[in-house]
């Protein structure tokens, strides 16, 4: 630490924001002598305060719109894809719980078909209303509302895809024809046991699991649809 | 605040467009300021604060209200920032030996003295063609208002260095800044 009376060049380098915010560890007079006989340091203060000043008044810069709309798209795209996981999740344990009826290789397929074209027109999409799965204790009454709901659901999104102007491509079509056929068998298997136990719990949310599937497959489908890629037709 | 922050981030993380786009705008100028005066790069700023926001989306989770929403997306932008310009430079402490190699940094005794009212476009322009090490710690410094110990947590230097780096950048300020003649050329020391 320097002494009251003695400032170097040093000592103003080293503690030039103390000097400037009146802080320093000597005394003004002794600052200003040595300012005096020392023009390098008078004009390094100068200069230093100026641009201090100046940096502080630097305001936020506005970004281009555009940031905010590729922003928005990824955020969009990355929420769609894990929606499709967390379905294709709910449909695999679905599907594993009877059995392997749903092959998990159409799966994976159907995975990755959404998350390609998801994070692609994630932003476009719009969120179709999923009716909700019930507990395992619905009353039948429920369950055949809900039932019906998804029924109606699928009814449209089938229709929305047969009136599609453009088609997917044969490969793409094929695996999404594969992965429908899949759902619909295990719907058909499930109908049958209600059929015989029209309240059985475990069924009927197995059922609207499934339903719930194909309507999500449905919707990511008609949003394919959409896109510019293929030329042939699609029929559900 | 913190309650007010907790919920608009229990809004974003429940796929609520209209209050993800509220946060974007509430701090997107400020963050924008901040990644392009520390990139010194305006593309480089556009890239990184769409990074900044996505990664926030995904990580609204782990926001516990034990600091703003403001003060949280805003060490998010500065990790964020770190590790570009790290990958970009591979350690940003080459670029502070850059500047202690040129010796002829300081101004001469006998150049003029800056003018008390340096433009903000002449700054702006001068502190792009800063090194990126002295450049993030006078930004976060001089700009940002952070005290050394905070730039030096910010930047993981000591405080002694974030000193030596923010008057580095000052003295590199000087001579840029009469390169881009905000000083009028023979101008006399006015001190």
């Amino acid at each position: 630490m320097a002494d009251q009376t003695t400032v170097t060049c040093a000592h103003l380098a080293d503690a030039l924001d103390d000097v400037l915010d009146g802080r320093a560890p000597w005394s003004a007079a002794a600052i200003d002598t040595h300012l005096a006989g020392c023009p390098s340091c008078r004009a390094m203060v100068v200069d230093v305060r100026a641009i201090r000043a100046a940096a502080q008044t630097l305001e936020p810069i506005e970004p281009p719109p555009a940031v905010w709309a590729a922003m928005r798209a990824r955020v969009s795209g990355e929420r769609e894809v894990r929606a499709a996981a967390s379905r294709l999740d709910r449909l695999a344990a679905w599907a594993g719980s009877r059995g392997g009826l749903f092959q998990p290789a159409a799966a994976a397929a159907v995975l990755v078909l959404m998350a390609s074209a998801l994070i692609w027109v994630g932003s476009r999409l719009g969120e179709a209303p999923v009716p909700p799965v019930g507990s395992a204790g619905r009353a039948v009454t429920e369950f055949a509302l809900a039932e019906a709901e998804y029924s109606d659901a699928i009814a449209s999104l089938e229709e929305a895809a047969a009136d599609a102007p453009r088609g997917l491509d044969a490969a793409t079509n094929a695996a999404l024809r594969a992965s429908i056929d899949d759902i619909d068998s295990a719907i058909g298997e499930v109908r049958e046991v209600l059929a015989r136990e029209p309240g059985d719990p475990w069924s009927q949310d197995s059922l609207l699991g499934a339903l719930g599937s194909k309507v999500a497959l449905l919707q990511d489908t008609v949003a394919l649809l959409g896109d510019d890629g293929g030329a042939e037709d699609f029929n559900p | 605040m913190r309650a007010d922050d907790l919920a608009l981030a229990r809004r974003c993380r429940d796929g609520d467009a209209a209050a993800f786009e509220g946060l974007y705008r509430a701090h997107a100028g400020r963050l924008f300021g901040l990644l392009t005066r520390m990139t010194g790069s305006a593309q480089d700023a556009e890239d990184l604060l769409q990074d900044v926001f996505v990664h926030a989306h995904r990580k609204l989770d782990s926001f516990r209200g034990e600091s703003s929403l403001g003060t949280w997306l805003y060490r998010l932008a500065v990790n964020q920032c770190l590790d570009h310009l790290r990958s970009r430079q591979s350690r940003v402490a080459r670029a502070t030996d850059s500047l202690d190699e040129e010796g002829a940094a300081e101004p001469a005794a006998a150049a003029p003295a800056l003018p008390q009212a340096i433009a903000r476009i002449d700054l702006e322009r001068a502190i792009a063609q800063l090194p990126d090490g002295c450049r993030a710690a006078f930004v976060l410094h001089d700009v940002e208002g952070l005290d050394h110990r905070e730039v030096g947590v910010a930047l993981g230097i000591s405080e002694g260095t974030s000193k030596s780096q923010v008057h580095k950048a000052r003295m590199k300020l000087r001579v840029l800044l009469r390169g881009m003649g905000a000083v009028p050329r023979g101008a006399l020391e006015t001190v």
